[in-house]
């Protein structure tokens, strides 16, 4: 199944963690509403396929209207089957949340919500530059459920440094009262080009040692699976089987349509992307015109995807269907090294499909280096 | 002959040599200034990018002074103790040396020992105090050390700069003027001494001689008098910038000849060539075959290649005849070469040129000097290039090493600091004398195996980048060494042995390992690295196993980035070889050469 992705370049402040792609000049919102409903009119060929997503992230998609959002949507259903899409989510930061915008989201068909919680400790939200109190979360987290939006998902970050004495566990229990249907944990990154990133370059600012990172891994895994959830892909666990539809296409190698600045496209063997800065975006669009950036797969590139995206989840690569794509005295080496990992007990294999162990999923990278090509 | 001037340049690296000898070449109009690129002489990309002259080189200038036609030939030397035999060749082909002296920097060590080879072969000196348009330029107390080491007159120094082109002109007149011409007879027996070679892809080895008696023809069958050796003189001519063919070459010429030699060894420097059918009655003196003073292995990353480094290592070896190898096989790293390097930097070369000039990378191990090593048992003597082939210690007698005669020349305020590092490296301070108020010149007695370890290093570190150093080998001493071994994950990497003094073994040993483990990459499993003299463990680091190895997202916008990333990650590790299970980078065999 494909997936259509919609990047809402906008956010209030920055957090310290986040590099994705966003701006804090909001007064370009409807304008660049309506850029992203050319591009939608400029790419119509490509909603050919068999669409069951659409997702708004970002940057902060609660930032639009409902008019703006309504607007895009029905863009995209000129093109796209209405009835075929079964998930729709939206990315929300709880400061934002009303029983307005909930009914509103209700009303344009948003059944899924990934509320953005990251934390219940007051102290590493605010550390974090987060907008909100770990009340307000909760709160967000009640208002929804009140209002029946059951397929909710909640961003958790662990792996924090400079907070020794945080009580995960605590944190992880509050959030399970609610039973959201799913969860993503995500370990603390710092990316370059943000504030933390400044941080550790002026030597201020660390990651934790593996060591802890692995502990509060571990912790995290028990907690949930003991809960039901089901752990489907290193930072991901869902509840009742609602594992993101989303998602899955892209660990699957499904085609996806991107829209917005930013954002990246796939169908096989064409990856490309928008470009990375609002103003410029707006102004391609304004004349009718959508430059992207792009590459063209190799199959050794193909194989090597498969490789990484297979290994961060539960189900695994299918290697009979991934070794033909590349060149049979490869193909030996990787079978030794692949029969050397399971000797090692780091990898798995039922037929033809071999997957990370979980208890080795930190090193999902390092098993994915060693069973690369190269080009 | 009277119209001929032969000269080379003594001078320390930076002083600005090849910047001047650039500076020659233009104003005689042997290059022009569209073909001029920097340091013209040298010829390989890394004589250029290191600044440094490795190979010697040779060239004719044409230059008219007060009506008369000169031929100046200028032999550019290498500037790095590692070739010293070369030096003192090219020095014994010449009447006269430029001596360069940096005006901002004085006299280095190098330059002395160099200065005193020309001294003792009777070259007249003409002293130039360069790099004048510096702001840093020191010329009054630059000029006085000089003078107390050549004995000349303030007038005689010349003051230059290779970068404005001051006094280049006056160089000339000096040169012409000073040094005295040629003397030879034209009608002896042909004398002529080989000062360096190269290798042509398609001629083969080209051979640099200077003419001391009697005349060389094309055509006429030569002999080469070390090597017995003969050969017809193919062609003959002088060096232009280009190979410039003659009939003929007399006296006090310098020129090139081919002859279909493939094999740089079979071309020494020093050898003298003579003609068939008169020959000389004696060699010229001086010759000597150039022993290696430095050996390590050097094997393929990927075992696959072995076959591939011979054929480059054979081929580096037609031009580069200093290069001794023989194939050996480690535990640890299975099929390489043994090599001999005349040093340090020698070494490095080579391990340069196989990654540039033949896309070879390369595992250089631990290096170490010639052992003498003399077993109870009839007093057998046995030498050993390589720490892994030391015999079983119980039946060792005694171990000899090599020592060498150290120049070291610093400021007096880093003498202490030199002092204190010679000592630790087992120097004996045997001279030191105050060139200048403020300048000293050290010499020590020590092990040349010191100076294989981290010694360049932390001399300059002590004496914060003011202290210049040169060697020459003296003899064989006994010393108490013991083999030190170090092992990875429980298994010894013979590759990393390495023969020390026992006063310092559990030192270096733990030093090493902790390189080691800065070093090496943490990997799945946990991996002790450790030190060990025969059975005993002297030190121990441990490599903790990786735990994390993975980022938290991966969704649509991050697949290429992250596969990117992945695979330029898997390309670095291709410099790595596998050491049992153990994953060990290129630089870590080397570790030992640089702990702090």
């Amino acid at each position: 199944m494909s997936g259509i992705y919609i990047h809402i370049p906008f956010c209030t402040k920055a957090c310290h963690y986040c590099d994705f792609h966003f701006s804090t000049k909001l007064s370009n919102k409807s304008t660049l509403t309506n850029a992203i409903c050319e591009e939608i009119k400029l790419r119509k060929k490509e909603f050919s396929g068999a669409f069951n997503s659409i997702y708004f992230g970002g940057g902060t998609p609660s930032l639009l209207t409902l008019r703006e959002l309504e607007k895009i949507m029905n863009q995209i259903f000129i093109y796209v089957d209405s009835s075929q899409i079964q998930e729709v989510t939206i990315e929300v930061n709880p400061e934002d949340i009303t029983v307005e915008l909930l009914r509103g989201y209700q009303k344009l068909g948003i059944n899924r919500l990934s509320i953005g919680v990251q934390s219940l400790d007051d102290k590493i939200l605010s550390w974090m530059n987060r907008n909100h109190s770990s009340k307000k979360a909760i709160t967000a987290i009640n208002k929804a459920q009140e209002l029946g939006i059951e397929n909710i998902s909640v961003d958790f970050i662990y792996g924090v440094p400079n907070f020794p004495k945080r009580n995960i566990s605590n944190e992880l229990h509050q959030l399970l009262n609610n039973s959201p249907f799913h969860i993503s944990c995500y370990h603390f990154t710092i990316e370059e080009k943000t504030y933390f990133g400044w941080l550790k370059k002026q030597e201020k600012l660390a990651e934790l040692t593996d060591l802890k990172s692995e502990e509060e891994f571990k912790l995290i895994t028990q907690t949930l699976e003991q809960k039901g959830y089901d752990h489907y892909e290193i930072s991901n666990f869902s509840l009742n089987g609602k594992a993101s539809k989303h998602n899955t296409n892209y660990w699957k190698r499904q085609q996806y349509v991107g829209l917005g600045p930013s954002a990246h496209s796939y169908n096989y063997p064409i990856r490309k992307w928008n470009i990375s800065n609002n103003a410029a975006y707006i102004k391609q669009l304004q004349q009718g015109k959508l430059n992207q950036e792009q590459e063209k797969l190799s199959s050794i590139d193909h194989f090597n995807e498969l490789i990484m995206l297979g290994l961060r989840t539960k189900e695994g690569v299918n290697i009979e269907e991934a070794l033909p794509l590349i060149e049979s005295n490869q193909q030996d080496k990787i079978k030794l090294k692949i029969q050397e990992f399971i000797d090692d007990k780091f990898l798995a294999k039922e037929g033809p499909i071999i997957s990370l162990r979980k208890e080795k999923w930190l090193l999902s990278e390092y098993v994915s280096r060693e069973l690369f090509i190269l080009n | 002959m009277k119209n001929i001037r032969n000269f080379c340049i003594i001078a320390h690296i930076d002083h600005g040599k090849s910047t001047l000898a650039d500076r020659l070449l233009q104003t005689t109009g042997t290059i022009s200034d569209r073909e001029m690129k920097e340091q013209a002489l040298d010829d390989m990309d890394l004589e250029r990018e290191r600044g440094i002259t490795i190979k010697s080189h040779a060239i004719q200038m044409d230059y008219t002074f007060n009506g008369e036609d000169y031929k100046l030939n200028l032999i550019d030397t290498p500037g790095h103790v590692d070739f010293s035999y070369e030096v003192s060749r090219s020095i014994a082909a010449c009447e006269g040396a430029l001596l360069i002296v940096d005006a901002s920097q004085g006299i280095e060590a190098q330059t002395i020992s160099n200065l005193y080879l020309a001294i003792e072969n009777d070259l007249e000196i003409i002293p130039v105090l360069n790099k004048m348009d510096l702001p840093g330029a020191m010329p009054e107390e630059v000029t006085d050390q000089i003078i107390d080491l050549i004995g000349c007159s303030v007038d005689d120094v010349i003051p230059a700069s290779g970068k404005t082109g001051l006094g280049v002109d006056n160089i000339l007149e000096a040169i012409i003027e000073k040094i005295p011409a040629p003397k030879g007879q034209d009608n002896a027996p042909l004398e002529a001494m080989i000062f360096d070679s190269v290798f042509n892809p398609f001629r083969g080895i080209i051979a640099y001689f200077r003419v001391f008696n009697g005349v060389i023809k094309k055509g006429q069958q030569v002999k080469f008098f070390n090597t017995g050796k003969t050969y017809d003189a193919d062609e003959i001519g002088v060096l232009k910038m280009d190979l410039d063919p003659k009939k003929e070459l007399a006296s006090g010429d310098v020129g090139y000849i081919i002859s279909g030699i493939k094999k740089a060894n079979e071309v020494k420097v020093g050898d003298t060539i003579t003609t068939m059918t008169n020959p000389c009655e004696s060699a010229i003196r001086g010759f000597e075959d150039v022993k290696p003073m430095v050996f390590a292995g050097i094997y393929p990353v990927d075992t696959e290649d072995y076959e591939e480094l011979r054929a480059s290592m054979e081929k580096l070896q037609l031009n580069d005849a200093s290069l001794v190898f023989e194939p050996e096989s480690s535990a640890a790293l299975g099929f390489g070469f043994r090599c001999g390097f005349l040093g340090m930097l020698h070494m490095e070369i080579i391990q340069e040129r196989l990654e540039r000039e033949f896309n070879m990378t390369v595992i250089t191990t631990v290096p170490n000097v010639s052992y003498r090593i003399y077993m109870k048992k009839d007093l057998e003597e046995i030498i050993v290039n390589n720490p892994s082939e030391l015999p079983e210690p119980s039946k060792i007698d005694w171990i000899e090493e090599p020592y060498i005669k150290a120049q070291v020349i610093t400021k007096s305020e880093f003498v202490g600091a030199v002092m204190n590092l010679c000592i630790e490296k087992r120097g004996e301070l045997t001279n030191q004398v105050y060139l200048t108020q403020d300048r000293v010149e050290l010499s020590f007695l020590m092990p040349l195996s010191e100076i294989v370890f981290d010694f360049y290093d932390r001399l300059k570190s002590v004496s914060r980048g003011y202290a210049s150093f040169d060697y020459s080998p003296t003899d064989y001493k006994k010393s108490d060494l013991i083999k030190l071994d170090i092992l990875l994950n429980a298994e010894q990497v013979d590759a990393l042995s390495a023969l020390v003094h026992r006063s310092n073994a559990f030192t270096l040993g733990k030093k090493i390992c902790l390189k080691l483990k800065e070093l090496i990459p943490r990997q799945q499993f946990e991996i002790p690295v450790q030190a060990a003299i025969g059975a005993k463990i002297v030190a121990r680091e441990t490599i903790k196993a990786l735990r994390k190895d993975v980022t938290a997202k991966c969704y649509g916008g991050d697949i290429t980035r992250k596969r990117k990333l992945l695979e330029k990650q898997k390309a670095g590790k291709k410099r790595m070889r596998q050491v049992g299970r153990v994953e060990v980078p290129q630089e870590a065999f080397l570790a030992v050469l640089k702990l702090d």
